[in-house]
């Protein structure tokens, strides 16, 4: 069979070319937007990490998370987590200051739910995002920390 | 005469050759390997795998790709005994697991990374027609393996994970081989499809399209389309079987975005339209047969009247 004109190639790749910058200009504007929440909640983690080093500088790290705690406001809190490979949205119920429930309402990262299905269990456990790492889904673990992280700074009012 | 002349000279020539200390251009067995459809693949696969190592660190993807080359050969070599057929390297084996290898995530633990390998080789010798498999090997173990294990996929090989710029190294890559493979009409219609879908949705306002059109989305559907879309016995030869082929692959992979999985969609795109061209070529290419036949005989039957 013979081959396809060079023309017809280059100019169906030209009009593929054009396709995807329109979609990528199309969509910049929910790109951007969550370029900017990536920013904040990174800034976010960074916060809490020092916290936590703060913590464990002055050995107790329990009395660290309880004085947390103690200034979560009870309600129910939504937060948001991004990575290069999708999303997760998560609601922490906050009841008598502690994190009574965590559920995760959304997941859109390459890893599926599944892969971190156990998350929600161990920060209320834990009471916090000291959570373990998902062999294979490090990506999905540590969007699941920054949305609850998220989530607990609105806790804090 | 002048054959003879011709033989002289060119015996003259390697002689002389020989003398000045030339080298032979005789081409070794894997010169000549480098230059057929699978040693291409297998070469810019590597390339690839390589370049994409630079992310990675190296250990965790090396450690993937070489567990299942080594899990792949180890298949297709129990499978040939048991068939009774000739043992040899196989080369398909080793596509189909650096295929797999550099889709799986590096930290993908090592009993996964074979499970998908098996999965993988299984289909390519229990789902087929004569000797050609119905679906692509490494999108079926993969997809097996995510919906079963979860296995996360980074399409590293795809240089998902390395600056945007890199991209252009797969983009000269993938347009190679679909040009020594003839399967241009096949990834033209898949992207312009894919790209048309998630533009059209883009622009009704669908929530994280654009994801498809950005890193590691993007790297996902190249590679996909120029490796693995393209895998000759899965793929119709045909330039308008290829367009239509090519078609059905992005509009289930739209759909599967939308609808089933940001992990899986363009595995579902794939198989799916690996179906259809075993459906096409039971069906259709039969019924097209078919009538061709019964045309001849009614030109026969004409022409003799």
């Amino acid at each position: 069979m013979s081959k396809l004109n060079n023309k017809w190639v280059i100019l169906c790749t030209a009009a593929i070319g054009l396709t995807y910058s329109a979609g990528y200009a199309v969509t910049n504007t929910d790109a951007s937007n969550a370029s900017v929440k990536g920013y904040s909640q990174t800034s976010i983690q960074q916060n809490n990490q020092k916290t936590y080093s703060n913590s464990t500088q002055s050995g107790n790290s329990n009395s660290s998370s309880s004085t947390s705690q103690s200034n979560y406001k009870n309600g129910t809190y939504t937060g948001q987590g991004e990575c290069k490979f999708g999303a997760v949205a998560v609601k922490v119920t906050i009841k008598q200051g502690k994190i009574n429930a965590v559920e995760i309402t959304d997941c859109t990262t390459s890893y599926p739910e599944s892969a971190i299905e156990g998350l929600p269990q161990e920060v209320v456990d834990r009471q916090g995002t000291d959570v373990d790492n998902v062999s294979g889904a490090t990506f999905s673990t540590e969007t699941f920390k920054t949305a609850v992280m998220n989530a607990l700074e609105k806790a804090k009012g | 005469m002048e054959r003879i002349n011709t033989a002289q000279e060119t015996v003259s020539n390697n002689t002389e050759s020989r003398k000045k200390g030339t080298p032979s251009k005789k081409k070794t067995g894997i010169q000549k390997f480098v230059r057929t459809p699978k040693g291409i693949v297998l070469f810019i696969l590597v390339i690839l795998a390589v370049t994409g190592l630079s992310y990675t660190g190296g250990s965790g993807g090396i450690k993937n790709v070489l567990l299942a080359v080594g899990t792949g050969l180890m298949v297709d070599f129990v499978v040939t005994y048991i068939t009774g057929r000739p043992l040899k390297i196989s080369d398909g084996a080793i596509i189909t697991a650096v295929i797999i290898s550099v889709i799986l995530s590096p930290t993908t633990s090592w009993y996964n990374v074979m499970f998908t390998t098996v999965i993988g080789l299984l289909s390519k010798h229990l789902l087929k027609d004569k000797r050609k498999p119905w679906l692509n090997p490494a999108a079926f173990g993969l997809l097996i393996s995510a919906t079963l294990f979860s296995t996360g996929e980074s399409w590293w090989g795809g240089l998902s994970m390395l600056p945007a710029w890199m991209t252009i190294l797969l983009l000269i890559s993938g347009f190679i081989i679909v040009d020594r493979i003839n399967k241009f009409p096949l990834i033209l219609s898949f992207f312009s499809v894919y790209m048309l879908f998630f533009l059209i949705m883009g622009i009704l306002g669908v929530a994280s399209v654009g994801d498809a059109f950005r890193m590691p989305y993007i790297n996902a559907a190249l590679f996909l389309g120029f490796f693995m879309l393209t895998d000759p016995p899965t793929s119709p030869a045909k330039y308008r079987d290829q367009v239509l082929f090519g078609i059905i692959a992005g509009v289930v992979s739209g759909l599967s975005f939308l609808y089933i999985s940001k992990l899986s969609y363009l595995l579902f795109g794939v198989l799916i339209a690996n179906l259809w061209k075993v459906v096409q070529s039971k069906y259709f290419n039969t019924n097209r047969a078919k009538d061709s036949r019964i045309g001849n005989v009614q030109n026969k039957r004409i022409t003799s009247e």
